[in-house]
């Protein structure tokens, strides 16, 4: 039951959802609708599980009075009156809004802004040409970003174009390459999980 | 400066964060955690939402099947407990069986099938050749098979499939060189298009300095 | 007092480089982008009245790359007459996509339900994907203002995913990938996709391919869109700052690489020395 029942589900929805795709029967593809549908209702409880999980962390930060546990009462601060709003007056209303707009949309987005400070961090003390592979990198890195911008443009019209041939050309014969392999990839590690082959999934600490 | 209480705001948990980039702070790991709530807050509100529209909402109008995957859903809260964690592994297995059959269907013919066709489409043209060869070339990056020079006892043919492919898987490693160099010359346009709009709140919005 | 570091001079300096053209702009010239040209013909000839579907996959992190461009194709949609579906399948693209609504009402005096039509969130990306692509009306009943959708004028048009004369998709993520698999590889509905830069090595191929009828590749390609259909907007706006720092970051590349060659030499003549 604790390791059959999981494989045995594995292996059905995944053969039904492919024997759907390859045999064109309208009886199997409504079955296979409805396992993928019952997929994303449980999809929506994984999303929820993942964020209550952080909110138990944090509670029990605080109640054994743990290492900064006064930001996990900022935590919770902010998650409980936001998680009300969200719940009783529903997405679309204009609080839930004004706190997204205001407080959530601009931290998110500069989260993610500061890794420009990085990345020029990296540009100014890592990137050496130190042998060929590093120059074609640098070199191809350099004409693509003086391809992308008006500058480019503004200095010659033969920047942008050598640069959408470099793209057009050589990158798509190297992103071709990995798309086949990481699709072959894909198939077998698909297969693997349907046939019971790979069963890293179940490590949940049980028996 | 702008009166704007919103804007004020905005711009108060973009210059905390920011202000990680002299050393962590207290005023950062305020709006650092007053983020992560709102965030998660988010995604309970949009996991809520979606239970209720595509799953409750059709149980109440009957649709009594949709039973099954709510008590999978709930079933993935057994990893709170311990004895019953193994539970969880149902509707796991669930996700991960159908996510499988789902990218199984999509990847055959768009990320095989499409792309062996469109790299073997008739030479025309200097560029379609180089294409194509290149093509070849980092897809023998990915030719295992062929490992170290055989060695003992082995015929010319062996010895000299080796150096094409070895030649080749050379060659690809340059072109797949070419292509990390085009994703890293696209990133920084990305991380830029980040930046911009923070500038934009501040300078703008925010003290006016922007028209 | 914090150490005044090398590391400040030339985050300070990025950040003054950006700003600069904000405060002053120089509007330099926006390259010909082929395959955005190919998104807007394509558009541009669907007939009056063709029901289209954006996947607003726009989210605070991505915003400042792909939110333009999904700005500027609605635009050409209404201005075409055509009507859009607006689906969504990460949390924070539903408030994107509400926002894309307002921004039609507004501007075209769109009316809902009749011209377009906001989905609600759905999980499981990929899945969700390929289950709408599947089965559209077995996912979606009721619309994101919980209306039961066969109450719509322009839901009753749709059956399946075929009627959707074009798809367009507004990511930072695999979803190109997604929507070249399941929306064009089983059912070849004619897809377009805005990516965030970093992604436009990747989907350049699929528009190569064929996979794709057109594409946006980051800022760049929303600016292009914005000039082609005449409304410059905050792409066009933001390509100085970009120009500006692109060119600090390869000078940054050139000095630290001179530095190094130079530093190089002369540890070599020291040790020959």
């Amino acid at each position: 039951m604790k390791k059959e029942g999981p494989i045995l589900i594995g292996f059905l929805t995944g053969s039904i959802v492919i024997t759907s795709y390859f045999l064109k029967s309208t009886g199997l593809k409504s079955i296979s609708d409805t396992v993928v549908r019952w997929r994303l209702i449980i999809a929506a409880f994984a999303l929820a599980l993942g964020a209550l999980n952080m909110v138990r962390l944090h509670g029990k930060n605080i109640h054994h009075k743990g290492r900064n546990w006064q930001y996990s009462v900022v935590f919770l601060v902010f998650f409980l009156p936001y998680l009300a709003i969200g719940l009783i007056r529903g997405s679309n209303s204009a609080q839930y809004q004004y706190v997204w707009k205001s407080l959530y949309q601009p931290a998110s987005a500069t989260m993610y802004s500061m890794t420009l400070f990085y990345m020029t961090n990296a540009v100014w003390r890592a990137f050496r040409i130190r042998n060929l592979h590093a120059g074609i990198l640098m070199f191809t890195g350099a004409a693509v970003m003086l391809g992308q911008i008006g500058i480019g443009t503004a200095i010659s019209p033969l920047i942008p174009r050598f640069s959408s041939w470099l793209l057009d050309t050589v990158n798509t014969a190297g992103i071709r390459a990995i798309t086949i392999g990481g699709s072959l990839g894909i198939v077998s590690l698909g297969l693997r999980v349907i046939l019971g082959l790979e069963r890293s999934y179940m490590s949940d600490g049980g028996n | 400066m702008t009166t704007d209480v919103r804007i004020w705001l905005m711009a108060l948990m973009t210059l905390g964060l920011y202000s990680y980039l002299f050393r962590e702070n207290p005023f950062f790991r305020f709006c650092e955690h007053a983020y992560t709530g709102l965030s998660l807050a988010h995604l309970v509100v949009m996991g809520w939402t979606n239970v209720k529209t595509m799953a409750l909402t059709r149980l109440a109008n009957g649709e009594w099947a949709t039973v099954i995957p709510i008590v999978l859903g709930v079933l993935l809260f057994a990893r709170w407990f311990p004895k019953a964690a193994w539970l969880s592994r149902y509707p796991i297995a669930y996700l991960v069986g159908t996510a499988s059959g789902v990218t199984i269907t999509g990847v055959i013919e768009a990320g095989i099938i499409a792309q062996v066709r469109a790299a073997m489409k008739p030479v025309t043209n200097i560029s379609s050749l180089v294409t194509l060869l290149f093509t070849v070339a980092a897809l023998s990056v990915f030719f295992f098979i062929v490992g170290n020079k055989p060695e003992g006892q082995v015929g010319s043919v062996q010895i000299a499939a080796w150096r094409v492919v070895s030649a080749s898987s050379y060659l690809g490693r340059l072109v797949l060189m070419v292509t990390f160099g085009a994703v890293f010359g696209s990133t920084v346009m990305a991380r830029l298009g980040l930046f911009i709009p923070r500038l934009e709140l501040l300078f703008r919005d925010w003290i006016h300095l922007i028209r | 007092m914090y150490k005044f570091t090398q590391q400040w001079l030339i985050w300070g300096l990025l950040s003054i480089v950006v700003l600069l053209p904000l405060v002053k702009p120089i509007g330099l010239p926006v390259g010909y982008a082929a395959e955005t040209e190919a998104a807007f013909k394509f558009i541009d000839n669907l007939p009056k009245g063709s029901i289209t579907m954006m996947v607003c996959e726009v989210a605070p992190s991505n915003a400042g790359e792909i939110w333009p461009a999904a700005i500027a194709i609605a635009r050409h949609h209404l201005e075409k007459g055509h009507k859009v579906v607006i689906s969504t399948f990460i949390p924070d693209g539903i408030m994107y996509s509400l926002e894309l609504g307002k921004l039609l009402e507004k501007e075209y005096g769109a009316k809902y339900g009749e011209d377009y039509i906001v989905l609600p969130y759905v999980a499981g990306r990929e899945t969700a994907l390929a289950a709408v692509a599947d089965n559209i009306r077995g996912v979606y009943k009721e619309d994101q203002f919980k209306q039961d959708l066969n109450n719509l004028p322009l839901w009753t048009r749709i059956q399946s995913i075929k009627d959707f004369a074009v798809v367009s998709c507004y990511t930072s993520s695999d979803d190109t990938w997604w929507l070249v698999r399941h929306i064009w590889g089983k059912y070849q509905v004619p897809c377009i996709s805005s990516t965030v830069s970093v992604a436009t090595p990747d989907s350049l191929t699929y528009y190569k391919n064929g996979q794709l009828v057109g594409m946006l590749g980051g800022v760049r390609g929303a600016a292009y869109y914005e000039q082609r259909l005449g409304k410059p907007g905050m792409a066009t706006k933001s390509m100085d700052a970009q120009s500006a720092g692109h060119i600090y970051l390869l000078v940054l590349m050139l000095i630290g690489n001179v530095s190094y060659w130079y530093s190089r030499r002369s540890q070599g003549r020291r040790s020959e020395g």
